[in-house]
């Protein structure tokens, strides 16, 4: 029944209580999630404004994670962080090593 | 035993919703409606009448708490929990969220295997606040 847990449920390990259907359609939404970041950091790194990019950013920080790409979510957290501080020299170089940091993770096979 | 059958998520980002959706209702098994932002919730809340309802903080339209703010102005809505869904880690953003009336705080990135049974605690809250 709905909002029941299901007596197989293993806290530690949730994924792995699920039955393989379950797991097949996470793996499926993972990989259309992972063909569609290029997409997301040409909206990124092309934004009009610093506005713009930080709410890209924030998008990107908030799915990657869920999709199982912490290390990708924490780039992108930290990134949009950084995009929200003031424009000083020593934070405008560390916006550009945050973001760099998202494309190389995006750009990367690792996670694929 | 009634349980925790249909749950609205308001949610701006579409890949945030599909995995939503995926969780809540292929994992989870719930009924779920998901809304691209709060006008569209406001105006589909009470033909759905959520038992729950999960809410993004940051959108374009209406916030997170302005949705809130109008949803609770809903007959469909009275006691109806509401939990922040939000990218805000620090402890005093989490507090200040809370005070807008939520019943609580899912942190992204959420784990979507585990999301349906870490919203069963707020169910059971709101269904003691109803005094069920």
């Amino acid at each position: 029944m709905a909002g029941e847990v299901p007596e197989t449920f293993d806290a530690a390990d949730p994924a792995a209580s699920q039955p393989a259907a379950v797991q097949a359609a996470f793996e499926r939404l993972r990989a259309a999630f992972i063909a569609g970041l290029p997409g997301r950091w040409q909206e990124i790194d092309t934004a009009a404004t610093g506005p713009l990019r930080r709410a890209a950013l924030h998008r990107l920080a908030g799915a990657s994670g869920s999709y199982g790409l912490l290390a990708l979510g924490d780039a992108a957290h930290r990134a949009e962080r950084l995009c929200g501080a003031g424009p000083s020299p020593a934070l405008v170089e560390g916006q550009a090593q945050a973001l760099q940091e998202v494309r190389l993770l995006i750009e990367g096979a690792g996670f694929a | 035993m009634t349980g925790l059958r249909r749950v609205m998520c308001i949610e701006d980002d579409a890949d945030i919703r599909l995995i939503l959706e995926f969780s809540l209702a292929t994992v989870g098994g719930y009924e779920v409606l998901c809304c691209a932002g709060g006008r569209a919730a406001l105006s589909q809340a009470p033909g759905f009448r959520p038992d729950l309802v999960l809410l993004d903080v940051m959108m374009p339209d209406l916030s997170g708490p302005e949705t809130l703010a109008a949803l609770r102005k809903l007959p469909c809505m009275d006691g109806v929990p509401v939990v922040f869904l939000t990218a805000k880690a620090m402890p005093d953003e989490l507090e200040q969220l809370l005070e807008h009336g939520a019943t609580g705080l899912i942190v992204k990135p959420f784990d979507p295997m585990t999301l349906p049974h870490d919203l069963l605690p707020y169910w059971e809250h709101g269904r003691g606040g109803r005094g069920a």
